[in-house]
């Protein structure tokens, strides 16, 4: 299965959230990957606190991969070689592979070479991995160009992909991630024009809220009731206008809380960071394993 | 590295056809699974391992369906390292070709013999397609070093240096995308590389005894380093020693793919139906592949059988194989002790 994280611009949670749902499938059991295709910025290295991946690597990462200049694409794995795992491989978990952006990678164009390269490392990770997780640039790019065209290929047909759009939970936020699925030049739009089908790319499409407030949670106690009041009439707002714009309820995979770690800086949430440390809330990792699964249920993705 | 297809002409045997020097044979071997969810036909396979019209695909059924598609030639005029560092220019042709044992699993293997005495200026291409599966040195080398060279580089290939191994990956990536595959495959696995040497050494070294190493190098990556003596040389065709190394990088990597499911299983046997849903696969798509040295010419059987002394390929596998068995056998316990437990409880 191939995961496509996309968002409508920077800042929105994209890439923390997908790496932390990436670690969170690993302990589940799943052989997982995960693929740096922000080519503005490639920074996965940093959140998986893997040295001498930080700001992307040299000579094999994946833009060079993709632009033909490497055979092979430079593989790290999180359990030997991030910070994070302590003592390696956890009992239980699949294996979790980092596959990094080039250092100073940037964007390019996607031509004919570059889809056949891109669809073909999808297709041998796929005979690998139980899960590929792919973080593509913020906005309408030539990732999700690549990404879209890659998965509309013969090759790809039998390997399932699902899209998931991460917004932040304001009218801005919420009215901008409907433009970038719905709208003129939106994902919906690319795909048809692509080859894949409207109603088909539909069911392959789902929804994360990220940095959200749940004015129910115990965390609000602390505020005014006015601010309280304030902040349930907002969420209702947004509720309707999220079910008017198409991304609802219906179409949420799942919300992750703002949790004041990811605010100040990008990493995993462990166990230990909620046991342990006690730094961050256990309802963040709740909110990661809640996307693991749904992600990995088929039941989620049948109907809408 | 410079690569150009050509098609390759009815090969003679290269190690057959020198004097006495020593000569080189090199290659890697990439193994892996077929994807398609059931076992690949004959009439398939067939289509999938036509690489050059006209040639034939070797087919056998005893003991285990086997297909050999015809060897398809490359262009290579690069640098070949040494083990003390140096870069040899070579020019010639390599070898392409793809096996699939048992309709699942596919092999692409790309190799090469060198001649470490070739003459010192580069000649016409006419002169080295003639010669397929030959790279010939400009000026001198020695045989011992571009072995031990060879076998050494484990890791990326520096640019402009020969790189077999992105030759078989080619290959590997046409097939595993054909229109002849589901796309399906039943169990998640990973490919082996497999590189190898076979240093068939000159009428004046003393050493009299074949001698063959296989090392473990990292989770996928493994070397085989073969030692052939002259006064064997005879007895030794450059395709035996490839079945060889074909067979031995075959069943390393059902060993490690099964080691790999045991895993796997192991992590989940908590949850008894995830347990079994990964037992079914592996004992209906693995198991029946083990035919240690089916395909090996008797005077290279020698060579297998070492190997089962140590590090005893078999004694592995029949161990995995019982560790696979007796969880089924558990898991169906623990079934009918759930049935018996329901109807003492109805």
């Amino acid at each position: 299965m191939i995961i496509f994280s996309v968002s409508h611009k920077g800042g929105t949670g994209r890439s923390v959230t997908s790496t932390n749902l990436a670690y969170r499938a690993a302990l589940r059991g799943y052989n997982t990957c995960y693929l740096d295709f922000d080519f503005g910025s490639p920074t996965i290295g940093t959140i998986f606190d893997v040295e001498n991946t930080i700001d992307g690597v040299i000579g094999n990462g994946l833009h060079d991969f993709l632009g033909g200049r490497s055979a092979d694409v430079q593989r790290v794995s999180v359990w030997a070689e991030s910070k994070v795992s302590g003592s390696g491989q956890p009992p239980g978990a699949g294996s979790l592979t980092l596959l990094p952006g080039s250092r100073g990678g940037g964007e390019f164009s996607v031509d004919k070479a570059t889809v056949d390269r891109c669809t073909e490392l999808f297709v041998k990770l796929d005979e690998e991995f139980d899960l590929i997780l792919v973080d593509l640039s913020a906005g309408r790019s030539f990732a999700v160009e690549l990404a879209l065209q890659c998965t509309a290929r013969p090759a790809l047909r039998m390997v399932p992909a699902r899209w998931l759009v991460f917004h932040r939970w304001t009218r801005q936020h919420v009215r901008a991630a409907h433009d970038l699925v719905y709208g003129e030049r939106g994902l919906l739009n690319s795909a048809v024009s692509t080859g894949h089908d409207d109603a088909v790319m539909r069911t392959l499409i789902r929804f994360v809220r990220t940095a959200y407030i749940d004015p129910h949670s115990p965390s609000t106690d602390h505020l005014s009731p006015t601010q309280q009041n304030w902040l349930f009439e907002m969420d209702r707002d947004l509720e309707a206008l999220s079910a008017r714009l198409k991304l609802g309820r219906s179409v949420r995979l799942g919300s992750v809380s703002l949790d004041a770690v990811l605010q100040w800086r990008e990493q995993l949430i462990t166990d230990r960071d909620v046991k342990t440390l006690g730094i961050a809330h256990e309802e963040t990792v709740r909110a990661y394993e809640d996307l693991a699964q749904a992600v990995t249920d088929p039941a989620v993705w049948e109907s809408i | 590295m410079r690569a150009q297809e050509t098609p390759a002409y009815s090969p003679t045997d290269p190690a057959r056809d020198t004097a006495a020097t020593a000569s080189v044979a090199v290659g890697e071997i990439r193994t892996g699974l077929l994807r398609h969810g059931a076992s690949l036909t004959t009439d398939a396979t067939e289509r999938l391992l036509d690489l050059l019209p006209g040639e034939p695909v070797l087919q056998s059924r005893r003991p285990i369906d086997h297909a050999l598609s015809p060897d398809v030639a490359n262009g290579v005029d690069c640098n070949v390292l040494t083990s003390n560092g140096a870069r040899v220019h070579t020019v010639g042709t390599v070898l392409t070709h793809a096996a699939i044992t048992g309709g699942r699993v596919l092999q692409t293997s790309t190799y090469a013999r060198i001649d470490p005495a070739g003459s010192r200026h580069r000649r016409s291409w006419a002169h080295y397609t003639a010669r397929p599966g030959r790279l010939e040195t400009l000026g001198r080398a020695d045989a011992d070093e571009l072995a031990a060279g060879f076998a050494a580089l484990t890791g990326a290939v520096a640019p402009g240096c020969l790189d077999v191994g992105a030759v078989c990956e080619r290959l590997a990536r046409r097939l595993q995308s054909s229109p002849l595959l589901d796309g399906c495959p039943p169990i998640k696995s990973q490919w082996t590389r497999t590189r190898w040497t076979a240093l068939f050494v000159s009428k004046h070294d003393e050493r009299a005894v074949p001698r063959a190493d296989f090392v473990l190098y990292d989770e996928n990556v493994r070397t085989i380093s073969l030692l052939i003596p002259y006064a064997l040389r005879e007895s030794y065709r450059l395709g035996a020693v490839l079945e060889l190394c074909r067979d031995l990088a075959l069943h390393d990597w059902v060993l490690t793919t099964l080691s790999q499911r045991i895993k796997r299983i192991s992590s989940v046997s908590g949850d008894r139906t995830r347990a079994v849903g990964e037992l079914y696969p592996t004992i209906s798509h693995l198991l029946h592949l083990w035919m240690p040295g089916a395909r090996v010419e008797p005077q290279l059987a020698r060579v297998w059988d070492g190997f089962e002394r140590q590090p005893g390929f078999t004694r592995q596998w029949n161990t995995s194989v019982g560790w696979i068995r007796d969880q089924l056998s558990l898991h169906t316990l623990q079934l009918l002790g759930g049935l018996e437990s329901n109807r003492t409880a109805g």
